[in-house]
């Protein structure tokens, strides 16, 4: 992106030295066009492979905070489209924006693709060699991964610890849910797993819980919420969410109400609930047994035991709120590591998949401490900034090149599957972890199988271990009293995970760093989010740099002003500021962790923020794409357009605004689907992002009405009409199609579009150099070039795909056949799509709610999609304050 | 009062207006040969193995699904495995020059890389399994394969060309039983049963020249 921003620079002369040239090119090259292709068939076709139709494989991939369980589509070999897996309990057949992006990362030229040892290139051998000359006695054999959620890697973590005697493996995940173990162990004596039944809460409290959004099990979650308050269900309960926050998050912009409160007071609000001193608590006790409290990791310790007490006391522990054992602790903590290393006792440090020198707490000097240790091992999928200052550094196989197994939200143990040869000769932690086990030590599906004995076909076909979930177990609490801190003055400094790039480990995906952040809208960095109110006292527009002082530490950013955010809060983003070479996580953003300390790690009290005077511009797309003004809708007149030809078929759109969530799933679901290119963050700035569906943000006070909007297949479309070309008209089948090949880039189609929602390539934004990511795309769908209008086509290939088949049996296509991306990725099935003509089919019977309306009705452009308007359900008796 | 323009000046406009006229011949030509399909229609191209059609079905009478196996239910038909042409081809003419190539692909493992002769360009999304599905019967795109030792391309694969039976598909229809035949012929009017095999296969003729058809 960066070298079409400086390639303007030739000036006339060598533009025409390039025209002459190439005019001689063309003459030299014996004027052949378009040079031979060649086909190169099986020499043996393998069992199992059909032939040139898509393939899809189930397997799980850990993204973000969560498991998701997965179908892998491949095309000839070549994984290039993730769905959600619809018999996993945390999926559902959804998936979250990182999910999606994951396929990207496999085909990542940026990704490491060697071994290197001090910085030059090794072999594996060179590798067992060094592992080999490890003494089995020594004790200073010392491992650090990310959270042990992998029942096969926990065996394994097991047998390294007998085979070498006074060994320690630590784990640290710069997001973790340390607090909820904790709390559970101040409630209950034992560190135990939380998981929530959405379906069957009445009355939701969530303090600071992001439940929609960022928590482990948010996809399924998201799923009972939204199934749970739809108004035309038979047999329906009021239901009504309250949420407690600092910083808007999904959770809390979608609530029935809200309240902005800084993140250290949520404590005293939980332990005023508990006191039953304020009015909330009688709708709880109203609902006993239906009610639900529940607690965000950022939260400390004592708030979720509150809440464990409360919810016992409302007799929702076993009805909405389950207790389980997670069977896989059993490490040791990062401070502990680096306590160890102060003593001289670590001699070998194996740092499995992390990158602790970027995400560990500043306090902890961790890269500094790393060179204290003689021999550091590294593996990971970049050369990232531990790689950087490790001995040695290992190419990770990335999740769809791996054989191995994880744990979701609930417990239940899913299977993690190959579809792909490694690319770049990786290696997954369980073969490093069998390097140093020694030769007995199985590898790959006959390791898989030492865990589970008897795994089945079944089980890898469907992805999941049925029935290892843990069962629910029965607690009491018990607690005599809770020490709740006094209220702070001054400002706090929260410390939240990116809700795209995460804690850093997704920055170098550019569809994730393209993808606009929900609440912000930004792209291609972070910034630090404030409110109204602070910014008016300090005078600071979008974009102004601030510094931000936490004890001696301190950093220079811009800041963002976000309605609803408590007004003592300001909140920084984890997972920018990198520095991986050659890939997209260079020089975005600013680096959070340096102001996080190991004993604050979600909030700082009592921070300093003075303005410093300078401005960098922000690529946020809020702004972008504005619609017509939004009028009052007057009386309908005839259409003097022609009306279009009827089909079999009348394809169109319903989105349910109630059950949309904004997280931005169906965008980078529509951009892996639809081969949609990145842009940058340069020409983001000028408006020039390429998704074909945007999710509108409407605010309304301190919450945020979401609508995803693409092309609305206008029946009447104003675009069609000043085409030149022709290039972009109707089907039969109430399609309004754009013909690349006919496009000549004039954009009066764009222009005449009221809803915005057409995307013009002004550069070569699709990268037809890079072989890799040539083999990630959609073979069903044009890749197009520089000059050339776009838009939402339905998903024309699905459709085009189910026509063929039910045509070729000679039937017609059934309701549900046709699913498009957008519908089949989200979390809380908000988009249906089919057939309008069948008055029977789902999306006829959607359209038929009287909450149903089309878009900028008045312009009469007769859309195909519409939007069944959100009913939100406040309490009359309270107002937006506690 | 003098004439503003000389007597010459007639010329020069003549030559400056043959000059851009030639030039954009020029362009055009150009053009035209940068677009240039790599195997002309009608030219026999040239394969690793000197394939020959016409040994196989005209001769031998296989019919075509024994190697292009994909053509009833995907949308490439596919070339066959190299363990497809071992089915015979590991007992007769193992020792002849021309088999070579095939029998060390075979041995060693190597791909063979055939020369594609119906190409079309990226944006066209084209279907055997539909095509077969509605009786369109193989010799009306590809033409009497039975009659060629070496394979080229009969047709023009021109958008104009595929729009020709789009528009009017009857005139191409064949009962699903004759779909692979080379020498199937309609008695009588044959307009007649086109118009009647469109009811029976229920083509619906206002989408197929729907541009959403073929390109996506």
């Amino acid at each position: 992106m960066r070298e079409l921003a400086g390639d303007t620079s030739a000036d006339r002369r060598e533009f025409l030295k390039l025209l002459g040239a190439s005019f001689a090119l063309a003459g030299a090259s014996g004027c052949s066009g378009p040079p031979a292709q060649e086909i190169v068939p099986w020499i043996r076709r393998p069992p199992g492979v059909a032939g040139s139709d898509p393939q899809f494989y189930a397997s799980t991939l850990r993204c973000g905070g969560d498991v998701l369980g997965v179908r892998v589509e491949t095309h000839e070999g070549r994984p290039t489209k993730i769905e959600g897996n619809p018999l996993h309990p945390a999926s559902l057949g959804a998936t979250n924006p990182m999910a999606q992006a994951a396929v990207l990362d496999l085909w990542d030229p940026g990704r490491s693709q060697g071994i290197l040892r001090k910085g030059a290139a090794a072999s594996w051998d060179d590798f067992l060699a060094e592992v080999n000359g490890i003494p089995a006695d020594a004790g200073g054999l010392h491992v650090l991964s990310g959270r042990v959620d992998s029942p096969t890697l926990a065996a394994q973590r097991q047998r390294l610890l007998g085979r070498y005697p006074g060994s320690h493996w630590y784990e640290y995940e710069s997001i973790d849910n340390t607090n909820s173990l904790e709390g559970a162990r101040l409630a209950f004596g034992a560190p135990l797993g939380v998981r929530y039944r959405m379906d069957r809460a009445d009355v939701i409290v969530s303090l600071e819980a992001d439940f929609l959004g960022s928590m482990p099990g948010h996809v399924r979650y998201a799923r009972d919420f939204a199934a749970s308050r739809q108004p035309e269900a038979a047999g329906r309960v009021e239901r009504r969410l309250y949420v407690l926050e600092a910083t808007p998050s999904l959770t809390g912009v979608k609530a029935d109400h809200r309240w902005a409160m800084a993140s250290s007071d949520i404590g005293r609000f939980a332990q005023r609930l508990a006191n039953n001193e304020t009015p909330l608590i009688r709708e709880l006790q109203a609902k006993r047994g239906r009610s639900l409290i529940l607690v965000g990791p950022t939260q400390p310790p004592f708030v979720h035991a509150l809440a464990h007490v409360l919810n016992e006391r409302l007799g929702n522990a076993g009805q909405t709120v389950e207790y389980f054992e997670w069977p896989e602790g059993g490490s040791e903590s990062l401070q502990t590591l680096v306590t160890n290393i102060e003593a001289g006792q670590v001699k070998t440090l194996l740092i499995l998949d992390g990158n602790p020198v970027y995400t560990a707490p500043a306090d902890l000097r961790f890269g500094e401490r790393l060179g204290k240790v003689p021999v550091t091992i590294h593996l990971g999928l970049y050369r990232d900034e531990t790689a950087r200052v490790s001995t040695w550094h290992l190419p990770a196989a990335h999740a769809l090149e791996t054989w191995s197994d994880v744990r979701g939200y609930d417990g239940s143990a899913s299977i993690v599957q190959p579809v792909i040869a490694p690319l770049y000769g990786g290696h997954s932690a369980h073969e490093v972890i069998a390097a140093l086990l020694g030769p007995d030590e199985p590898n790959g599906l006959d390791l898989l199988e030492r865990t589970w004995p008897n795994l089945s076909d079944q089980a890898l076909r469907r992805g999941f271990i049925e029935g290892s979930a843990p069962a629910a177990r029965e607690v009491r609490v018990n607690l005599s009293s809770i020490a709740v801190p006094e209220k702070a003055e001054g400002l706090e400094l929260l410390f939240r995970p990116d809700a795209t790039v995460w804690d850093g480990r997704h920055a170098t995906n550019a569809w994730l760093q393209e993808l606009p952040k929900p609440i912000t809208q930004l792209t291609w960095g972070n910034a630090v989010i404030v409110s109204p109110d602070l910014a008016a006292q300090h005078k600071l527009r979008n974009g102004d740099h601030v510094h931000i002082m936490s004890g001696s530490n301190q950093i220079e950013a811009p800041i963002w002003i976000v309605p609803g955010q408590a007004r003592s809060s300001v909140t920084v983003t984890l997972g920018y500021g990198r520095s991986v070479e050659g890939t997209q996580a260079m020089g975005q953003g600013f680096n959070a962790n340096r102001l996080r300390m190991s004993t604050e790690r979600w909030v700082t009290r009592s921070v300093r923020l003075t303005p410093t005077g300078n401005h960098s511009e922000l690529a946020s797309t809020q702004q972008h794409h504005v619609m017509e003004d939004v009028r009052t809708p007057q009386k309908l007149h005839r259409s003097f357009y022609a009306e279009h030809p009827k089909g079999e078929y009348r394809w169109g759109m319903a989105i349910d605004l109630n059950s949309c969530i904004g997280c931005n799933a169906c965008t980078i679901a529509c951009q892996a689907e639809n081969n949609i290119p990145v842009v940058g963050a340069d020409q983001v700035l000028h408006g020039r992002e390429m998704h074909w569906l945007r999710v509108d943000q409407y605010w309304e006070g301190t919450r945020v009405r979401h609508q995803p909007v693409a092309c609305q297949h206008c029946d009447h479309a104003p675009c069609e009409l000043v085409c030149p070309v022709g290039a972009t008209v109707h089907d039969s089948e109430g399609l309004n199609l754009q013909v690349y090949n006919r496009c000549i880039g004039t954009r009066f189609c764009s222009n005449n579009c009221p809803y915005k929602v057409r995307r013009f390539n002004f550069l070569q934004y699709s990268d037809l150099k890079t072989e890799s990511l040539e083999a990630q795309r959609n073979p069903e769908v044009t890749v197009r070039n520089r000059g050339v209008m776009e838009k939402c086509t339905y998903c024309i290939q699905r459709i085009e795909k189910a026509h063929i088949t039910a045509d070729r049996e000679g039937r017609r296509i059934q309701d549900g056949e046709v699913v498009t991306a957008c519908q089949e990725v989200c979390p809380t099935r908000a988009i249906v799509f089919g057939d309008t003509s069948d008055p029977d089919s789902t999306v006829s019977r959607a359209k038929k709610s009287e909450r149903n309306y089309a878009l900028l009705e008045d312009l009469n452009t007769r859309p195909q999609t519409t939007y069944l308007k959100e009913v939100p359900n406040p309490n009359p008796l309270m107002k937006d304050d506690v | 009062m003098s004439q503003i323009f000389s007597r010459r000046s007639g010329t020069w406009v003549k030559l400056t207006l043959l000059g851009a006229l030639g030039f954009g011949a020029g362009l055009v030509a150009i053009g035209r040969l940068l677009t240039d399909e790599p195997h002309d229609q009608d030219e026999a191209v040239e394969q690793p193995v000197p394939f020959s059609h016409k040994h196989h079905v005209g001769d031998i009478g296989l019919d075509c699904r024994y190697c292009h196996s994909g053509v009833e239910t995907r949308a490439v038909a596919e070339l066959p495995p190299v363990s497809t042409c071992m089915t015979c081809h590991s007992q007769l003419f193992t020792d002849q020059a021309m088999f070579a190539p095939l029998v060390r692909s075979w041995q060693t493992g190597t791909a063979l890389h055939w020369q594609r002769v119906h190409a079309l360009p990226q944006f066209v999304y084209f279907d055997h399994s539909i095509h077969i599905a509605k009786g369109v019967g193989c010799v009306t795109c590809h033409g009497r394969m039975d009659q060629m030792p070496l394979t080229y391309r009969k047709a023009s694969l021109s958008m104009a060309w595929c729009l020709d039976c789009h528009r009017s598909p009857e005139k191409n229809l064949r009962p699903r039983d004759q779909v692979y035949s080379m020498t199937w012929k309609p008695e009588g009017d044959d307009d007649a049963l086109g118009h009647e095999l469109l009811i029976q296969y229920g083509i619906d003729k206002r989408r197929l020249s729907d541009c959403s058809v073929c390109h996506r």
